[in-house]
């Protein structure tokens, strides 16, 4: 993919560096400053990790690690779902290209069950958002990543019903972008310690 | 299959592999050397879908930039748990003990 097929048809030349990049510009910069809020929320995390260490990892090994593993799986068979659905918008091909924004979108939703039952199961143990700082940072940051889940199935729904070439690359960018936080935000709260 | 579907495939294989090691990486002993198997895992798979998912292989600089952040981020939290590691009594024994004074 070459910058002259990546830019958008509304005069990409304005968008400078932005215009060599896939979809539209303005969803470049919706990613790098959603990047820039989790980034800030996972350094904070870290500064409150410092303040208390040991409660932090014994509360983090009472999550359910099966359930972040599984939801990795989800979104990176989803991503990639997504991306041959771009593949099928550059191919011009419509019907194609809704077949894997619908598989995509599927495993999304297989996403945010998954993260249901997690949280049912938090609740059940007797943690919520109050119970604790490492608590509050996990609900709200996974919480504020299932919403973005939620606003990329959304999208997803909305350039499927388009199926333009531009519409699935600007779409499929916010995906990847959701799935990118996950990669981040997964180790951060499940595995490192 | 084409080359362009081809690779893309490769990468989701190596994404999904690289979450199997980064989950018996999880399982096993709290350590320096897991914590930085854990760290390069997750910062090879977020440079996988940058370069692969998000097509950022054809804007080089992007990419560097935006895998900057994402591999600073994963660095700077690993390097806070090396400073300031996990202690390795209980919490009940230190909680009992501490209620005792």
């Amino acid at each position: 993919m070459n910058a002259a097929t990546t830019q958008t048809a509304d005069a990409p030349a304005e968008w400078g560096p932005l215009s060599a990049l896939p979809g539209h510009p303005l969803m470049w910069v919706l990613i790098a400053s959603e990047l820039a809020v989790f980034g800030l929320a996972l350094l904070g995390y870290a500064g409150a990790r410092a303040q208390n260490p040991l409660a932090f990892a014994l509360e983090q090994d009472s999550l359910n690690r099966l359930a972040g593993v599984a939801n990795t799986a989800l979104l990176l068979t989803s991503g990639y779902f997504a991306a041959r659905a771009n593949q099928a918008a550059h191919a011009g091909d419509a019907t194609r290209t809704r077949l894997w924004l619908a598989a995509a979108s599927a495993l999304g939703l297989g996403f945010l069950v998954v993260k249901g039952f997690e949280y049912a199961g938090e609740f059940a143990a007797g943690h919520d958002i109050d119970s604790s700082p490492f608590f509050t940072l996990y609900f709200l940051v996974t919480g504020f990543h299932a919403l973005h889940v939620v606003l990329g199935l959304i999208i997803l729904g909305i350039v499927g019903r388009l199926a333009t070439k531009t519409a699935v690359e600007t779409g499929t960018a916010f995906w990847h972008m959701v799935d990118l936080i996950w990669l981040v935000v997964f180790p951060v709260f499940y595995l490192m310690r | 299959m084409s080359v362009t579907t081809s690779r893309l495939t490769r990468a989701f294989i190596l994404l999904i592999t690289l979450s199997l090691v980064l989950a018996v990486a999880a399982d096993a002993h709290a350590s320096a050397f897991w914590l930085v198997v854990v760290v390069l895992a997750a910062a090879l798979k977020t440079r996988i879908v940058l370069a692969r998912y998000l097509g950022l292989d054809a804007a080089p600089a992007a990419l560097t930039g935006f895998f900057a952040v994402t591999f600073l981020v994963l660095a700077l939290v690993a390097g806070s748990i090396l400073v300031f590691p996990t202690p390795q009594q209980p919490l009940r024994a230190e909680n009992h003990s501490s209620s005792q004074h």
